[in-house]
């Protein structure tokens, strides 16, 4: 955010608005058209109830928010949401978080193979990854239930996906899978700036590597862990692909999320002002993470310096 | 690298005497860890490519089994019977052509926000970024509706348009960081040899700025690729589907046809993991970016 590299001679003047245009309007042509203009749309729609079909709208105000709110099947939807929140806060982000240290201060044999490896998933697309999953966890021919059967715990081989009961956390499996590598490579990058001196200092003092990860680094990489956990909300509350993909929301919603359930109202039921209504409340969520991150990392700074 | 005098601290000592065995001893489970999560991430990659070179009378007997031979069957088979390349060549020029798009025009912007001088230069920087946060989502239903309204449906035009729209404010951000670091003499001697502001982009800025414009090429182009939700809504003709929508369909045609199904995911995943291979650096740096200058 530093100026000092501007032009000194031409400081006083401003630029042409014509050359500002020029440079600036594709921008904000693309922007406008494509986010805001829809957006607001998006707005006005959630007041309608419209079939989508004909032009015909029926101006119901706030009905659908209330039908949004005393919907229990939003309530479920919020539940699995907040699961995946869950998955991706307490376990993918502890989990990557110590695999980087241990990649970056033990002596591994290819580290970088490894850090490939892990991060592999997370850039093949949800569809080729929910269709692997779906396949492994398929009764008859995938991977998990032959596993199973093979080390003779037959009780065990079940309808993962088609189980009301086990169809969440197969697919919490999925995003654990997939997504870890992410937050390992940010922690690996973020690791990458910690001066050597402290490592040195923590080596001569003895220091175990635990200890170290926990009281020195931890703090140290704070702001970082903290966007990375407004990110995995974030991702977590807007997710779509890898449901739709691999459950479609069910059987009988038991993994309905946001998008899904919105998704459904839209272009299968119809219901064009409901399905807007529930797109502005995940957008709500997410812009009300967005501003609780940047508070807290803000504030930090205030503290630090 | 200047020279420490004393080197016999104890506490060095006492590591360095640290017993072999005691190393080996959080050497070993560290290692076999590794391990253990690399057979994690990527043995459903080998059993999908074992099982694609498999028929399915094999696979029926037993699923986690070897392929007796070195067959291919699968892959003509799903090369010359399913749409798989045309869906292959749609994401091409789908994730090519925005991601062209992508670049120019957010690097066009950057070079405003970081080389021009105008009024409310930082108030539309900032409401640029605002984009950034908001979800495709809340541009779904709208979306669907204005893009048929303007007879642009299944173009790969409804899909070009609001990936480039959703790329431009983090894309910029990206581009703009690295632009206000050239340094202002650079420009100053451009300008004294009579090089206009746009010549300055495009003779100066641009060619600066190649690193960054590399990781937001294959970075932009690699979530179009993979982008699943405007896809499936906005394209409903068979000949104009991407990758990812497409694949499901696929799966839907050759349902029971297993290993064919094995065959057209791995001709799926093939060209993600080349480029992968050969663009790690940018691809990590591109899908990092976020979490470490946001």
């Amino acid at each position: 955010m530093t100026k000092r590299n501007e032009v000194p001679k031409d400081r006083t003047k401003s630029d042409h608005p014509i050359l500002v245009a020029f440079f600036l309007a594709p921008a904000f042509i693309f922007t406008i058209v494509f986010i805001a203009y829809p957006a607001i749309m998006s707005a006005y729609y959630s007041l309608y109830e419209w079939r989508g079909i004909s032009e015909a709208r029926t101006f119901v105000g706030l009905e659908n928010w209330q039908q949004l709110f005393s919907d229990s099947i939003i309530w479920d939807c919020i539940v699995h949401n907040l699961a995946l929140a869950a998955v991706a806060v307490f376990i993918e982000i502890p989990l990557a978080f110590a695999i980087a240290i241990l990649l970056a201060r033990t002596k591994v044999l290819g580290r970088k193979l490894y850090r490939t490896a892990y991060f592999f998933p997370v850039v093949l697309s949800v569809t080729v990854v929910g269709l692997l999953w779906s396949w492994v966890y398929n009764p008859q021919y995938g991977l998990l239930n032959a596993g199973l059967r093979a080390i003779g715990l037959d009780q065990l081989a079940k309808p993962w996906l088609g189980d009301t009961n086990l169809v969440l956390p197969a697919v919490l499996l999925v995003s654990i899978w997939r997504f870890s590598g992410f937050y390992l490579v940010v922690f690996t990058a973020a690791l990458e700036s910690v001066p050597q001196d402290i490592y040195d200092v923590a080596s001569l003092d003895g220091t175990k590597l635990w200890q170290l990860g926990l009281y020195v680094l931890l703090p140290m990489l704070r702001d970082v862990i903290v966007v990375a956990i407004a990110i995995a909300i974030t991702n977590s509350i807007k997710r779509f692909d890898l449901m739709y993909v691999m459950t479609m929301g069910g059987p009988v919603h038991a993994s309905e999320l946001l998008a899904t359930y919105m998704y459904k109202n839209a272009f299968l039921s119809f219901d064009m002002g409901y399905a807007s209504t529930i797109a502005f409340f995940l957008f709500a969520l997410t812009l009300a993470l967005v501003v609780t991150q940047m508070q807290t990392t803000k504030r930090d700074e205030a503290i630090e310096f | 690298m200047t020279a420490r005098p004393e080197v016999s601290h104890p506490a060095t000592e006492k590591r360095n005497a640290r017993p072999l065995a005691k190393k080996l001893l959080l050497w070993l489970p560290v290692n076999a860890l590794f391990l253990v999560l690399l057979i994690l991430a990527l043995y459903p990659f080998v059993w999908l490519g074992l099982t694609s070179l498999r028929t399915n009378a094999e696979l029926y007997a037993n699923t986690w089994g070897l392929p007796s031979s070195l067959n291919f069957d699968n892959f003509v088979k799903v090369w010359e019977t399913s749409p798989i390349p045309t869906y292959f060549l749609n994401s091409l020029i789908v994730s090519a052509s925005s991601t062209f798009l992508i670049l120019m025009v957010s690097s066009m912007a950057a070079y405003a926000f970081s080389k021009l001088r105008f009024r409310g230069s930082n108030a539309m920087f900032y409401a640029l970024l605002a984009f950034y946060f908001i979800p495709p989502h809340i541009a779904l239903v709208p979306l669907f509706f204005v893009l048929k309204a303007l007879h642009l449906g299944n173009t790969y035009l409804v899909l070009i348009g609001p990936y480039v729209a959703f790329a431009v404010p983090f894309s910029t951000l990206l581009i703009r960081g690295f632009m206000l670091s050239v340094p202002g003499e650079l420009i100053n001697a451009a300008r004294i040899d009579g090089c206009s502001k746009i010549g300055i982009y495009y003779r100066i800025m641009l060619p600066l700025s190649k690193p960054v414009l590399a990781v937001v090429t294959v970075f932009q182009f690699l979530c179009c690729w993979n982008e699943y939700l405007f896809a499936l809504v906005f394209i409903h003709k068979r000949a104009m589907k991407t990758l990812p929508v497409g694949l499901m369909d696929f799966e839907g045609e050759f349902h029971t046809d297993w290993t064919a199904r094995a065959a057209g995911l791995v001709i799926a995943t093939i060209p993600i993991a080349i480029v992968y291979l050969v663009f790690q650096r940018q691809i990590m740096q591109g899908m990092t970016a976020g979490a470490l200058k946001g």
